[in-house]
C-alpha cells in the first residue's frame, strides 16, 4: 500500500507532555486536546499554554506513542467527510492490538481511564473483554493476575451452585 | 530527548505486584459489561471481591445461539429454550431489582402463545432499562408489549428480526423518551399506524428501517419534529419492498439515507438536511413516464438544494440523465454542496458528473466508484471549458475500482487539466488489474493546473463503496 507523502506548512502549536518517567514528548495541540485530563490542565488557566510541561503520572513512556497514534487517526476519522469504510477503521484498530500482551493491554487501560478518554477507554476495555470472552475462570485469573482466595470446598459450591456456567468453554 | 529511559520498562506508581489491585472495580466492571451475563456470572468464582459483581451488573446479556456450545448435541430444540428460559427468569429474579438496567440484549426465539418474553419486558420496565437490544426470532407476528411503550425511561430500542416478521405497533402514544429506534427486518402492514406511530414519539431523533418490507403501501410518510437521523432501506427485500410515495416532513432532519426506488419522493420542510444517500436500485424509466421521472426529479433536487453531501448511485445517475437535456428541471445550484459521491456502472454517465459538477459550484471533495464491465464502451467525453468547483474549491479527489479503460483515464485527465487547487488524487485499482505500473507511468505524465497535487496510488480495496452505504445490512 502506498501513501501519500503531503506535509502541511501551517506551524501547529505543540503541548509538552511527560510521561511517569520523565520521558517528554511533544504533541499537537488538538491530539491533546482529545485526552480530557490535559485539557482540563489548561481550562481556565490561559497562561498554561506556554512552555508548560503537563506531568502524566499514570501513563508511562512505552504506551505513549501507540496512545498518541490511536488520538490522531481517530480524530481524523471522525472529522473525515464521508466517513471512512467500516474495514479501514477495524483494520486500524486491529493493528493497534496486534502484538499488546495482556499485561500491555491492562496497563493501557490505566493510561486511558487516567486521561479521561471514553473512546480510547471503551476500545481497550472491550477488547481486553473479547480475550477473556467464554474462557475459564482459571483463565481469568491469570488474565487479571489475581490470587484465588476462595477455599477448594467454597469454590466447589459455588462451581456446584452455577454449574450451567462452566459447560463448553473454550481452550485455554 | 534528554532523557534515556525509554528501554526501561517503568511501571506507574501504586502498581506493581499483583494487578488486581491496580485495575479499579470500576474498570473491571466496564470489561465486564461486554461479556454475556453466563460469562459474568461464571466470573464470580474468579475471587471473593467479584464474587457478587453480577447481581448488581446494570449490562445484561443473553443469547440462546452462544450461551452454550453446542447445545443441539445434548438436548433437544425444547429443551434448549426451557433451559435458556429457566436462566434469564433466575438471573432477573436474582439480581438486585434496585439496580435500574442500562442495557438488556437478548437473542431468543418467541413462540406463539408463550408470555415468557412480556414479562421479562415488564421485569424491565421496572427496573427503568434505558436500552434494549432485541434479536428475535417469532413465527407469529409480534406485539410490542404495552409495559414497553410506556417505559418512560427507555431510550434507545432495537428489534432485528431473524427472519420477515409482522410488528403490531401500538395505537397509542407512547416511548416518551424515546431517542433511537432501530427496526431490522420488519414487516409493517399498516401505513397510518406507522406514520401515526412515528409522529407521535415526541423526541425521536434517529429512525433506522433496515431491510424492512412496507407491502401494499400507497405512501410512506415520515412526520417527526425532532427526527435528526432517517434511514429507509429495502435493498435486501427481493421483490419490491417500496413501491410507494415517500413523503419526508422533518424540521430537524440532518441525514437522510434511502435505500430502493420510491413512487414519488418528496421533501416538506426539511431545510436542515445536509447529508444525503440516494440508492435507486432501478431505472424508473422503465415504471413511469418521462413526465413524471421528470416531475420526480423535480420534486427530489428542490428537496436537496441546500445540502452539503450527497451519494448516488447509478439508477439515480441514470435518473438524472434525464435533466441533462432539459436544463430547466435542473436550474438550481447545490451552492453548500461540499462533498459528493457518486457510483458509475454506465458508460454515459460522463453527461450526469459533468452536469453535476457545473451545479455545485463550491465543491470541495469528490469520490467516484467504478464498476467495469466488458459492455463498457470507451466514448466519454469530457468537456473543454472551466468548471467552477475544479477552478476554486475541489481539494480532494477519490477514484476506487480503476482498471485503466478509456473513460476512467478521460476523467482523472479532465479533473488534473482543470483542478487548480487540487491537494490529493487517491486511485485505487480495481482487482482486474494486473499491472498498474503502465496506467501509473501514462497518469503521471498528464498536465497539472495545480502545482501540489499529491497523487496516490492504492492496491484494490473491494466493495468499498457497499461497505459505506449498505454497511449495515450484514
Amino acid at each position: 500500500m502506498a501513501s501519500s507523502s503531503s506535509s502541511s506548512s501551517t506551524q501547529v502549536k505543540k503541548i509538552t507532555l511527560k510521561a511517569a518517567d520523565g520521558k517528554h514528548f511533544e504533541v499537537e495541540e488538538p491530539v491533546a486536546m482529545e485526552m480530557e485530563t490535559v485539557k482540563s490542565f489548561f481550562v481556565g488557566n490561559e497562561d498554561a499554554m506556554k512552555d508548560m510541561v503537563v506531568p502524566l503520572l499514570n501513563v508511562s513512556s512505552e504506551h505513549m506513542p501507540a496512545i498518541l497514534d490511536f488520538y490522531r487517526n481517530h480524530s481524523e476519522f471522525r472529522k473525515r467527510t464521508p466517513p471512512p469504510p467500516a474495514e479501514e477503521v477495524k483494520a486500524f484498530n486491529e493493528a493497534f492490538l496486534e502484538n499488546k500482551s495482556d499485561e500491555q493491554l491492562m496497563e493501557m487501560i490505566m493510561a486511558a481511564n487516567f486521561l479521561n478518554t471514553k473512546e480510547l477507554l471503551n476500545f481497550l476495555t472491550e477488547a481486553a473483554a473479547n480475550r477473556i470472552k467464554n474462557k475459564s475462570v482459571e483463565y481469568v485469573r491469570a488474565f487479571f493476575g489475581i490470587e484465588n482466595d476462595f477455599t477448594p470446598e467454597e469454590e466447589a459450591r459455588i462451581r456446584a451452585e452455577n454449574e450451567w456456567a462452566f459447560d463448553g468453554l473454550d481452550e485455554d | 530527548m534528554a532523557l534515556t529511559l525509554a528501554n526501561t520498562k517503568i511501571r506507574s506508581s501504586g502498581y506493581d505486584g499483583d494487578r488486581l489491585s491496580s485495575l479499579p472495580e470500576h474498570l473491571i466492571c466496564h470489561i465486564l459489561s461486554f461479556l454475556e451475563t453466563i460469562d459474568v456470572i461464571r466470573a464470580g468464582s474468579v475471587c471473593r471481591k467479584w464474587r457478587y459483581f453480577w447481581v448488581e451488573m446494570p449490562y445484561l446479556n443473553f443469547n440462546v445461539d452462544t450461551i452454550w456450545s453446542h447445545p443441539e448435541l445434548r438436548w433437544s430444540m425444547e429443551t434448549i429454550n426451557g433451559k435458556f428460559k429457566d436462566f434469564v427468569n433466575w438471573v432477573l429474579m436474582s439480581q438486585d431489582c434496585s439496580v435500574h438496567i442500562q442495557r438488556f440484549r437478548l437473542k431468543y426465539t418467541n413462540y406463539g402463545g408463550d408470555y415468557t418474553f412480556c414479562r421479562w419486558m415488564n421485569v424491565l420496565a421496572q427496573r427503568k432499562v434505558q436500552r434494549l437490544d432485541l434479536k428475535l426470532l417469532s413465527e407469529t407476528p409480534m406485539e410490542l408489549p404495552r409495559c414497553i411503550v410506556n417505559c418512560e425511561s427507555l431510550v434507545d430500542l432495537k428489534i432485528y428480526f431473524d427472519l420477515y416478521c409482522v410488528l403490531k405497533l401500538p395505537e397509542f402514544p407512547g416511548f416518551t423518551g424515546l431517542k433511537s429506534l432501530y427496526l431490522c427486518k420488519v414487516e409493517f402492514s399498516d401505513p397510518v399506524v406507522l406514520a401515526k406511530f412515528v409522529s407521535s414519539c415526541p423526541v425521536l431523533e434517529s429512525l433506522i428501517m433496515h431491510s424492512c418490507v412496507f407491502s401494499d403501501f400507497k405512501i410512506l410518510d415520515i412526520t417527526a419534529p425532532r427526527l435528526r437521523n432517517l434511514t429507509i432501506n429495502v435493498l435486501a427485500f427481493h421483490g419490491d419492498g417500496l413501491n410507494c410515495e415517500v413523503v419526508i416532513a422533518c424540521p430537524s432532519l440532518v441525514s437522510f439515507d434511502l435505500l430502493g426506488s420510491p413512487s414519488w419522493l418528496s421533501f416538506k420542510d426539511t431545510n436542515s438536511l445536509q447529508n444525503v444517500l440516494l440508492y435507486f436500485d432501478s431505472d424508473l424509466s422503465d415504471i413511469a413516464t418521462f413526465e413524471e421521472s421528470r416531475n420526480l426529479l423535480n420534486s427530489i433536487l428542490k428537496g436537496i438544494r441546500n445540502i452539503e453531501v450527497l451519494k448516488l448511485s447509478p439508477a439515480f445517475l441514470e435518473f438524472l440523465l434525464l435533466a441533462v437535456p432539459k436544463p430547466e428541471c435542473f436550474s438550481a445550484s447545490f451552492c453548500n454542496l461540499k462533498s459528493l459521491m457518486l457510483y458509475v456502472t454506465m458508460d454515459e454517465y460522463d453527461q450526469s458528473i459533468i452536469h453535476l459538477l457545473n451545479r455545485a459550484p463550491n465543491l470541495e471533495a469528490l469520490s467516484v466508484f467504478f464498476e467495469w464491465w466488458e459492455g463498457w464502451s470507451d466514448n466519454w467525453k469530457m468537456p473543454n471549458k472551466d468548471i467552477p468547483c475544479l477552478r476554486d474549491h475541489l481539494r480532494e479527489v477519490e477514484l476506487i475500482d480503476i482498471v485503466g479503460n478509456n473513460n476512467e483515464l478521460e476523467l482523472i485527465k479532465f479533473i488534473l487539466k482543470n483542478g487548480h487547487v487540487l491537494q490529493n488524487m487517491n486511485i485505487y485499482w480495481g482487482k482486474e488489474l494486473e499491472n498498474p505500473s503502465k496506467i501509473i507511468s501514462e497518469v503521471m505524465k498528464f498536465p497539472r493546473s495545480s502545482s501540489d497535487v499529491v497523487l496516490t496510488f492504492f492496491e484494490p480495496q473491494s466493495d468499498i463503496f457497499f461497505r459505506q452505504c449498505r454497511g449495515k445490512i450484514v
